[in-house]
């Protein structure tokens, strides 16, 4: 009878741990082929209507010009690389942004440093695999992926 | 000024540097792309001639292979159009356009054709209308002799007629570069609007034609004959059929803000049509009365109709009691004549159809005036002769036969 429970608990824990094992679906490309050039609003806030994302620019402002900033950039480029992660600056900025996406949120990976002076017309193109990041500053791009630059 | 040189050049040299480092961007080359396309969209709809059409032509051209190379980017960017899409709607559009706008160019050309045609036959009609007026002066002075003054009344109905010829000329070109205009259009098409200066405006060319003749109707005198009344009152409905084929695409085209042609015309000609009636219908009565024809009043196609009608059916019933002797056959004779030899032959086709009556009214005048005949035609005298001599000859037999009868 002791052995019939212990079948009887074995099978059913085969079948609840089959149960619970999750789909994956693999090789997903997130990649965004041309940037997005949205102007925040005077909150702050960046609506990317055509790629569906919304989010506040002022963390980022923060980050980028020090506490108390609200000197909001004209328009803010984003581009999403194909792990999904996005690659966002502005003109002026120093760096380039590299968030991952969470749920309900952004997080910061890596801050790229590019100009000390501040970006002077920067442009993200997608060459995949890589993020282009385009600039005044210089006359050759830089490649960046998720991990930072990337020499080529 | 060397100074401002030294800061023009570099400035200048840096500019397609500039371009250059802007290109790159592929947000910039999609949104340049977007703004050019739109741009050529905007030209296309707004040429107004081949040539404008020939050049969007070339840019489009110049845009097709200056993005050609970017189209993977920029399909991605316009989704759900693409760059092949976009570029092939901008050349549809185009060839549409320079077909409609061609065919503006064709008609314009038609038009200035039109517009020196009517002036070359205003100026010969004007000189008609003058040697006409001259005659006319002419023979109110002239204390010539009888012959000259026939001569120059011949003269005169001569230049009337051919002033008239050539009227009916320039309604048939009217007509015909209408023709042609319309020809040209396709239906969803209306003709371009012209703005045309009075001077050569055909509206305004058509309403002095139009004037001038309702001033040549009113002068005519009693030099004029029936068939030249006839023959002006043909040709003011001539006209006035061409007018109403004409009028829509002709105000359409041959717009002016200041005056509403179309109601002028139509108002002139309404003018000339009770004008050239009037007189039409005054000479036939003139002609009747000469001719010792009394249809009594008559002032249009419906009352001339009844007259006659009328005119017949007493004709009919006076012979309807005549027996022996026939005073009416006369009258029927006279009108026979002019019935069948002047107003069947001469008259009816010289003026277009169901002016002077119409068909049915002719079918039933001709039923009634055979009825008339019939009853109207006297007996001949020899038949009457026969017919007495067998009365006189059956009364005598009749007396002989009872005296024969008593004398037995």
């Amino acid at each position: 009878m002791k052995s019939v429970k212990i079948i009887f608990l074995i099978l059913l824990s085969a079948v609840g741990f089959s149960c619970s094992k999750s789909l994956v679906i693999e090789n997903v490309n997130y990649a965004q082929h041309v940037e997005s050039v949205v102007a925040p609003n005077q909150e702050g806030i960046v609506d990317d209507q055509r790629n569906n994302i919304r989010f506040s620019m002022l963390p980022l402002l923060e980050k980028e010009y020090g506490e108390n900033s609200t000197d909001l950039p004209e328009f803010v480029r984003i581009l999403r690389n194909s792990e999904g992660y996005y690659f966002i600056t502005a003109e002026d900025f120093k760096y380039v942004y590299i968030f991952e996406p969470k749920r309900g949120e952004l997080k910061l990976t890596k801050s790229i440093l590019l100009a000390e002076n501040g970006l002077e017309k920067p442009a993200l193109n997608w060459r995949a695999p890589y993020i282009e990041v385009v600039s005044f500053n210089s006359d050759a791009p830089t490649y960046l992926d998720e991990n930072g630059v990337i020499k080529k | 000024m060397k100074k401002l040189l030294y800061i023009i050049v570099p400035v200048l040299l840096m500019l397609p540097m500039a371009q250059i480092s802007a290109q790159n961007s592929d947000f910039e080359i999609v949104k340049d792309f977007n703004s050019k396309t739109e741009l050529l969209s905007h030209k296309i709809q707004n040429a107004i001639t081949t040539t404008q059409i020939q050049g969007i032509e070339a840019e489009l051209d110049s845009v097709e292979h200056k993005y050609a190379d970017h189209q993977e980017i920029i399909n991605h960017a316009i989704y759900p159009t693409t760059f092949i899409d976009k570029i092939e709607s901008l050349r549809t559009n185009l060839i549409s356009n320079e077909h409609r706008l061609y065919l503006i160019e064709n008609q314009r050309e038609q038009l200035f054709d039109l517009s020196n045609q009517v002036m070359a036959q205003r100026a010969e009609i004007n000189r008609m209308y003058s040697q006409v007026d001259s005659l006319n002066r002419e023979i109110e002075l002239s204390q010539a002799s009888e012959a000259r003054l026939s001569q120059l009344v011949q003269n005169y109905r001569n230049r009337v007629e051919q002033r008239d010829r050539l009227l009916f000329g320039m309604i048939d070109s009217l007509l015909f570069t209408h023709q042609k205009l319309q020809a040209t259009m396709s239906t969803e098409q209306s003709m371009e609007t012209y703005m045309i200066t009075d001077d050569s405006n055909p509206l305004a060319m058509i309403h002095q034609i139009i004037e001038q003749n309702i001033e040549a109707t009113h002068a005519n005198n009693a030099m004029l004959l029936v068939n030249d009344n006839l023959r002006m009152r043909s040709l003011q409905i001539q006209f006035e059929r061409t007018w109403d084929r004409i009028k829509v695409d002709f105000t359409n085209v041959y717009s002016n803000d200041n005056v509403d042609w179309g109601a002028q015309i139509d108002s002139a000609l309404k003018q000339w049509r009770m004008i050239a009636s009037k007189k039409m219908w005054d000479s036939v009565d003139q002609y009747l009365a000469q001719n010792e024809i009394d249809l009594g009043a008559f002032d249009n196609r419906t009352s001339f109709y009844q007259a006659m009608d009328s005119f017949i059916s007493e004709g009919y019933e006076i012979s309807k009691d005549e027996f022996l002797v026939s005073d009416s056959f006369q009258e029927f004779v006279e009108f026979e004549e002019f019935w069948n030899e002047t107003f069947k032959t001469k008259w009816i086709p010289k003026t277009p159809e169901g002016v002077l009556l119409s068909e049915e009214q002719i079918s039933t005048i001709d039923a009634a005036l055979t009825d008339w005949e019939e009853t109207a035609r006297p007996i001949h005298p020899m038949l009457a002769a026969i017919i007495a001599l067998a009365i006189v000859s059956l009364t005598g037999f009749i007396l002989v036969m009872a005296k024969a009868r008593q004398a037995r």
